[in-house]
C-alpha cells in the first residue's frame, strides 16, 4: 500500500487525526530541524523553537492550505520564515554564540575528505560561511539542505527558480573571496 | 565542473543542515499548545505576551489602568468641590419682594409679613398695593370692616401670615380715624388696659413686633435719624442702641419702641434711610389673655365691691368675721392688683410695637479694573489652586481605588499568578 501524500495527511488531520500529524512530521521534522540549525548557526534550542512554531502554525492554518504549492515547499516556507523571525531578534545572541561543534558534526563523521583535509580547513569554511551576509548564507544553506531540491528552495524562497540559481552562483563566489581572503 | 573546494563547501553546508537525530517530539509539544485554540486565541496571547515579553505587556497594562482610573477619578462626584450656595434667606426674599416703589413712593401703609417655614426656606411673598394701616390697638370707634385689599403676584409656597388679613378675612376690623387723613397718625393713642375700661366686643390686641436691616453708607448718619423718628409725646422711646466699628465695619443695633399707630409711618421713614436687606414682622395675638384678664378682673372688682358692702352693712358683725372680711378683702384687692399690672403690662406692649433695626456698612466702592498682568497672574494663581486642588482629589480617589479594592487587588493578583504559574509549568512538560 502506497503511504499517502503529504496532501492527504494534511487533510486527515484537519479531519481530525492527529496521526496523521504525526506522520507529517516524522517525514519533515528532522530535515527542518536540522536546516532550523543551520540558518540559526547552530543555535539549537532556537531552531527547536523555530521548529515547534512552525508545528504551531501548520495546525492553525491546515485548514488554509490550499494545494497551490506543495505541502513541502510550504512546511519549509513557514519554517525559514521562523527562522528568520528569531534570527532577527536574537541576532545579538546568536553572532555571539559561536557554532558549536558539535550541532556541525556530520551525520557520518566517517567521510575521507573530512580527515584527508582537516579540521582547520573546515573550519575556516564554516567561519567564511558564517561572515557572509543572512541572504547569501540562506541560499547557500537552502541550496545544499539535502531535504530539498533547487525548485523546492526556490518554492520556498518563492523565488523563480533562475533567480535562485544566480543568487547560489553570487554566494559562492561571495564565499571564495572570503576564503581567499583567509588564505592570505 | 566542482572543485576540490567546492566539494568540500558543499559537505560542510550539508553538515550544516544535516537532519536532527532523534524521534520528533516538536509537533506533540505544538498540538498540545494549541489545544483548545479557539477558546485561549486572545487569552494565551496575552499570556505569551506576559512571559515573553513582559516589558510591553507591563506598559500596556500599566496605562490601561491609569487610563481607568483616572476616567473614574474624573467621573466620581465627590471629588468636586461642594460649594456652599448662599441661602442669606432673608435678602433673597428682600430681593424678591416688593419693589422700591411700593415701600417708599408710595403714600400710605404699608404692611408685609413675610416668614420662613421651621427648615427656613421662604415661604412666602407677597406684594400688595399699599393700603391704609389699620392699628389694631383698641380704639374708640365703632366697629367698621376693614377696606383691605390684596394682590398676591407670587407665592413660593408655604403659607404668608398676615395678621390683619386674617383680621379681616376672619372678621371684623377696626379702622382708626387718622386725624391728617392718613392712618399713621392713627388713635392709637392710649394704651388699652386702662383700669375700668372695657375693650368693645372683637377688639383684636396684638403685639407688633417688626426687624429691619438696612444696608447705608452711613452707618452712624443713620444710626442718629432712626432716633431721631421717635415722637416722644407718644411714649416712644428708645429701648436700646449699640453702635461699632468704622467705616466699612460699622454696624449699629436699636430696639425702639414706637406707638402701634405710627409702626408703618416709622418704618416707612427707616426704609428710607438705606437700601433694606431684609425685614419682617410678626403679630402676637395677645387677645384672649387680655379677655380673660379683664373678665377676672371684673368678677374680683365685683367680689371686691360686695365684700365693702358687707363691711359697711355688717358694722355689728362679730369682730372675727370682720376680720375674715377684711383679710378676704385684702386678697381680692392684691389679685385685682395683680390683675391690673398685668393688663397694663399687655396694653404697654400693645399700644407700643417693638421695631429692631440692624444698620450695617454698605459695599465699598468698585474697586479699579486690573492691569492686564494683574488679571493674568490672578488667573494663574486661581488656575494653579484649582489644578493642584484637582490633582489632590484625582490623588484621593487612586488611594480610594486602591485602598478601597485592595482585597480585590489581592484576589486579582493571586488568580494571575496562578495562571501564569500553570502556563509556565504547561510550557515546561
Amino acid at each position: 500500500m502506497d503511504a499517502p501524500s503529504d496532501e492527504t495527511l494534511l487533510k486527515r488531520f484537519v479531519d481530525g487525526r492527529n496521526a496523521a500529524l504525526g506522520e507529517l512530521a516524522r517525514r519533515y521534522e528532522p530535515p527542518m530541524l536540522g536546516l532550523a540549525r543551520g540558518l540559526l548557526r547552530g543555535n539549537d534550542d532556537l531552531a527547536r523553537d523555530a521548529i515547534q512554531e512552525t508545528w504551531v502554525r501548520v495546525i492553525r492554518f491546515a485548514h488554509t492550505f490550499n494545494g497551490n504549492a506543495g505541502l513541502k515547499t510550504w512546511l519549509y516556507r513557514i519554517a525559514i520564515n521562523q527562522c528568520r523571525d528569531l534570527a532577527a531578534m536574537h541576532k545579538k545572541h546568536a553572532a555571539s554564540d559561536l557554532a558549536d561543534e558539535s550541532s556541525h558534526e556530520s551525520a557520518s563523521n566517517d567521510k575521507p575528505e573530512h580527515s584527508a583535509i582537516g579540521r582547520e580547513r573546515s573550519e575556516q569554511i564554516r567561519i567564511a560561511i558564517d561572515t557572509l551576509d543572512d541572504a547569501k548564507r540562506e541560499i547557500l544553506l537552502l541550496c545544499y539542505h539535502e531535504g530539498l531540491t533547487h525548485k523546492e528552495a526556490a518554492g520556498a524562497l518563492e523565488l523563480p527558480v533562475g533567480t535562485l540559481k544566480s543568487r547560489l552562483h553570487a554566494a559562492l563566489n561571495a564565499l571564495r573571496e572570503q576564503l581567499d581572503r583567509e588564505a592570505i | 565542473m566542482t572543485t576540490p573546494v567546492d566539494t568540500h563547501i558543499e559537505s560542510i553546508l550539508r553538515d550544516m543542515t544535516a537532519d536532527a537525530k532523534g524521534a520528533p517530539q516538536l509537533w506533540r509539544r505544538a498540538l498540545r499548545s494549541t489545544t483548545d485554540a479557539s477558546k485561549r486565541t486572545l487569552w494565551s496571547s496575552f499570556m505569551h505576551n506576559l512571559l515573553h515579553r513582559p516589558l510591553p505587556t507591563a506598559a500596556m497594562l500599566i496605562i490601561a489602568f491609569s487610563a481607568t482610573i483616572a476616567a473614574i477619578g474624573v467621573s466620581m462626584p465627590s471629588l468636586s468641590r461642594s460649594r456652599a450656595i448662599p441661602t442669606d434667606k432673608r435678602a433673597q426674599i428682600n430681593s424678591m419682594t416688593v419693589g422700591d416703589s411700593a415701600f417708599r413712593h408710595d403714600e400710605g401703609l404699608y404692611n408685609l409679613l413675610i416668614e420662613n417655614d421651621e427648615s427656613g426656606k421662604f415661604v412666602g411673598q407677597a406684594k400688595r398695593t399699599p393700603r391704609e394701616f389699620v392699628s389694631p390697638s383698641t380704639t374708640d370707634t365703632p366697629d367698621a370692616a376693614v377696606d383691605l385689599s390684596y394682590s398676591l403676584d407670587s407665592y413660593a409656597g408655604g403659607s404668608i401670615h398676615d395678621e390683619q388679613h386674617q383680621n379681616t378675612l376672619a372678621g371684623r376690623g377696626r379702622r382708626a380715624t387718622p386725624s391728617d387723613g392718613t392712618a399713621d397718625s392713627s388713635a392709637h393713642s392710649h394704651p388699652t388696659g386702662l383700669p375700668g375700661s372695657t375693650p368693645p366686643t372683637g377688639e383684636r390686641h396684638v403685639i407688633r413686633r417688626a426687624t429691619i436691616e438696612i444696608k447705608t453708607t452711613d452707618v452712624r448718619g443713620a444710626f442718629l435719624k432712626a432716633q431721631h423718628l421717635l415722637e416722644t409725646g407718644h411714649g416712644e422711646y428708645v429701648q436700646d442702641s449699640s453702635i461699632r466699628g468704622e467705616v466699612e465695619d460699622a454696624r449699629a443695633e436699636m430696639t425702639l419702641r414706637v406707638a402701634a399707630g405710627r409702626l408703618s409711618a416709622v418704618l416707612n421713614a427707616l426704609r428710607e434711610l438705606g437700601d433694606v436687606q431684609t425685614e419682617y414682622m410678626t403679630g402676637e395675638d395677645v387677645t384672649m389673655q387680655i379677655v380673660d384678664l379683664e373678665a377676672r378682673l371684673r368678677n374680683e372688682q365685683r367680689v371686691e365691691a360686695e365684700v365693702l358692702k358687707l363691711l359697711e352693712t355688717r358694722q355689728d358683725a362679730p369682730l372675727e368675721e370682720v376680720l375674715k372680711l377684711r383679710q378676704s378683702l385684702g386678697e381680692i384687692r392684691t389679685r385685682i392688683e395683680q390683675m391690673l399690672g398685668q393688663r397694663e403690662q399687655l396694653g404697654r406692649l400693645v399700644s407700643l410695637s417693638t421695631i429692631l433695626v440692624l444698620i450695617r456698612a454698605g459695599d465699598p466702592p468698585p474697586v479699579e479694573a486690573d492691569s492686564l498682568w494683574t488679571a493674568f497672574c490672578d488667573s494663574m494663581s486661581s488656575a494653579w489652586r484649582n489644578g493642584v486642588a484637582f490633582l489632590g482629589d484625582v490623588i484621593a480617589a487612586i488611594v480610594r481605588v486602591l485602598i478601597g479594592g485592595l482585597v480585590f487587588w489581592i484576589a486579582l493578583i493571586a488568580v494571575i499568578f496562578a495562571i501564569r504559574r500553570r502556563v509556565l509549568r504547561n510550557a515546561a512538560k
